[in-house]
């Protein structure tokens, strides 16, 4: 006799990662450092902690008490270089930032794609992550990817001078700099306009094609205060940010007592390495916050 | 993580096969009035004394299952002290399983204090009640069970419900589930009707039913709704726990056996039917459990099953059960279609349930499920706190 198709069959299952929560195998999710809140009445959580009963299991904070760690307050935006890279501390590199970020929300059940497009009121730009079931991700802010609003001129902008000579030398200077690839190729035709009105739109037309990929000060704006009530939390995480500057480990810093060169490496490892743990708790603390608020 | 390690023997009590409503999946055949003798009940009650102390268990449990053990009421006091009267050095708890119509206030005073858990069976709401467990005339028991629902939760919060899914009543099952939710019942359990003609067609909207479910556990756990659900929370539990320890499970046979009206001995409830197969007897109360047998059915149950190879959800399968495995394929040894199925189309719809509660760090969710002590608090609040009720519609 042949088998109806319709028949329930007993068919292993070759692959499973659905489950993405702890199991029996994780450590345990009660003793994880950051607490868990008591899902119990007051009555009983009173009764129990008076019994001495609650132990070190639980924790009785309430709802809400976790803070948004990446306020636009904390970001260091908008960013002021200096003229002659002196000064200043060094940054982490985002490449290195972007892996610590994305292991904390993928170790936190988050499932984040890359360079997502996002869109809203006239806020146009990619997010480096974001999980689109949680509508929760983020945006690193560094050095190469902020928009002209974003960063302090060290010299103001004469503001007498021609808008398209200003056009003019910031194009030039980023073509010299910044620009690679089909981009400078486009910002190299688009300086060698002559006319006016064709070299305004060119202009428009580069900042269109390059600008998704960077981040302006009203963007990073919109994105921290986005209210909460609309559930859609997306860090803005800058560099520039002093809980991740690197100030240990150069001659400039560690001038008063001079070092030699090994040792310099190896003091600007461990730093790099507690500004990482610094970054990973934030990103920790950020998701704790945003569940706090109802993600 | 804490596994329970306490030793118990599960031992059922058939008091009588007779019922006095006509379910629709019924198991247990037909339901003529022979009911447990008192000799019988007594020498019962001794063999399962006498199996508990050898085995030096912490614990015995003592389950009244049917028929409707009701329907031998005074018989079921008499067994309950007697056990009471004889002092053990184990502990010895009762549970009871009734289609609740003869659930009385008075019967459930009497049964609260010699402290019986009494759980009910019932499958949703009026319409799936009515349509699947009708009276001995065809009528619906729904409207009778109305005042019981209130005397029991009034008695016990945490009274257990029943719910047996069939391919008809499984296009509602989430509005069953949260139909008796809100008649306030915390603890719910569904169980597929194995011996149902399941087919891809009619699990399509068991599988839509358990999405609706989702997101019905989903809301009612963020909004910290403190209930149990078997289908959810059992799947849930075998990935956070992990796969049941041998002295979490039934161990056919021998952690767990059945005693037929006549003192019959078999493996678990669902081999006592009318009592007239031979091939699931284990035994007798009187002579004790026939070894050969016992053994013989237990290893069939426990062989591996070489179609589920390289299965990577065999540990939290529930494959393993061979009274499911037999209701649907009519053997003890081999994995069941329909289990598998329902695995399959189960475990996915849960565990993205769970992910996105253990994303939120949801509190109620980490400790229901990671918590030992879950269950002792959880239980203190429902019992000790005299609940409000709320509407949890
Ligand atoms: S019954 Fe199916 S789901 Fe279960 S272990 Fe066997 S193959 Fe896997």
């Amino acid at each position: 006799m042949t088998r109806k198709n319709s028949s329930p069959r007993v068919k292993p299952v070759r692959k499973y990662n659905i489950a993405r929560y702890p199991s029996h195998e994780d450590p345990d999710p009660i003793n994880h450092p950051q607490p868990v809140n008591f899902p119990f009445r007051k009555e009983l959580v009173a009764t129990l902690a008076t019994l001495g009963i609650l132990g070190t299991k639980a924790s009785l904070t309430e709802n809400g008490s976790a803070k948004n760690p990446f306020t636009l307050e904390q970001s260091g935006l908008p960013h002021q270089p200096s003229m002659f890279g002196t000064g200043q501390p060094s940054y982490l590199a985002d490449k290195k930032a972007r892996e610590v970020i994305d292991r904390v929300f993928r170790e936190e059940g988050f499932t984040l794609k890359s360079n997502v497009p996002y869109q809203e009121e006239d806020n146009e730009l990619v997010l480096d992550g974001f999980d689109e079931n949680d509508h929760t991700g983020y945006v690193l802010a560094h050095f190469k990817n902020l928009e002209k609003d974003a960063l302090i001129p060290w010299s103001p902008v004469n503001p007498n001078s021609d808008p398209i000579d200003q056009l003019r030398s910031r194009l030039q200077y980023k073509v010299k700099n910044e620009f690679t690839g089909k981009i400078k190729e486009h910002a190299q035709r688009t300086l060698e306009l002559t006319d006016e009105a064709r070299f305004r739109k060119g202009f428009a037309d580069l900042e269109k094609e390059i600008g998704r990929s960077k981040l302006s000060l009203k963007e990073a704006r919109h994105l921290a205060t986005i209210p909460t009530e609309k559930k859609e939390f997306i860090a803005v995480i800058s560099l520039f940010d002093r809980r991740f500057h690197i100030t240990r480990g150069s001659r400039k810093f560690d001038a008063a007592t001079p070092k030699s060169a090994d040792e310099l490496k190896k003091t600007r490892e461990e730093q790099v390495g507690e500004v990482l743990k610094n970054l990973e708790k934030s990103v920790r603390q950020y998701l704790e916050w945003a569940r706090s608020q109802g993600l | 993580m804490l596994k329970n390690t306490q030793k118990t023997l599960s031992a059922t009590f058939h008091l009588t096969h007779n019922c006095n409503i006509r379910c629709t999946y019924c198991y247990t055949g037909e339901k003529f009035g022979s009911g447990m003798s008192p000799e019988t009940a007594s020498q019962a009650i001794d063999f399962c004394l006498s199996q508990a102390r050898s085995q030096e268990v912490d614990h015995l449990e003592i389950v009244f299952f049917g028929g409707e053990p009701l329907l031998s009421y005074p018989l079921l006091c008499s067994v309950i002290d007697e056990f009471r009267g004889i002092q053990t050095p184990f502990e010895i708890s009762f549970k009871m399983s009734t289609n609740g119509t003869l659930l009385t206030e008075e019967i459930m005073e009497e049964l609260s204090r010699r402290k019986v858990y009494v759980s009910i069976s019932m499958d949703g709401d009026p319409s799936v009640q009515n349509r699947q467990r009708p009276d001995v005339q065809g009528r619906g028991t729904a409207e009778q069970l109305e005042p019981v629902m209130d005397r029991l939760l009034r008695w016990n919060p945490c009274a257990n419900v029943n719910a047996v899914v069939t391919p008809e009543s499984a296009p509602v099952l989430d509005q069953s589930v949260k139909w008796l939710r809100e008649q306030g019942f915390s603890y719910i359990s569904t169980t597929l009707d194995y011996s149902a003609n399941w087919t891809l067609e009619n699990l399509k909207p068991l599988k839509s039913a358990y999405e609706r479910l989702a997101t019905y556990y989903l809301e009612r756990t963020l909004a910290g709704d403190k209930f149990y659900i078997s289908c959810f929370d059992e799947k849930i539990r075998s990935h956070a726990r992990g796969p049941l320890d041998p002295s979490e499970r039934c161990v056919l046979g021998y952690r767990q056996f059945s005693i037929a009206p006549s003192g019959r001995l078999y493996p678990c409830v669902q081999f006592v039917g009318e009592d007239q197969d031979s091939s699931f007897v284990i035994g007798d109360v009187r002579t004790g459990f026939n070894e050969t047998n016992r053994n013989s059915i237990f290893c069939c149950s426990e062989q591996d099953k070489p179609e589920c190879d390289g299965c990577a959800l065999k540990s939290r399968c529930s494959s393993w059960c061979a009274c499911v495995n037999w209701q649907s394929t009519g053997r003890i040894d081999q994995a069941s279609p329909v289990v598998c199925e329902h695995e399959r189309m189960l475990l996915p719809i849960v565990d993205r349930v769970a992910s996105r509660l253990w994303k939120r760090r949801d509190p109620l969710f980490i400790h229901k499920h990671y918590n030992p002590a879950f269950p002792v608090f959880s239980f203190l609040e429902d019992l000790v706190l005299s609940p409000v009720k709320e509407n949890h519609s």
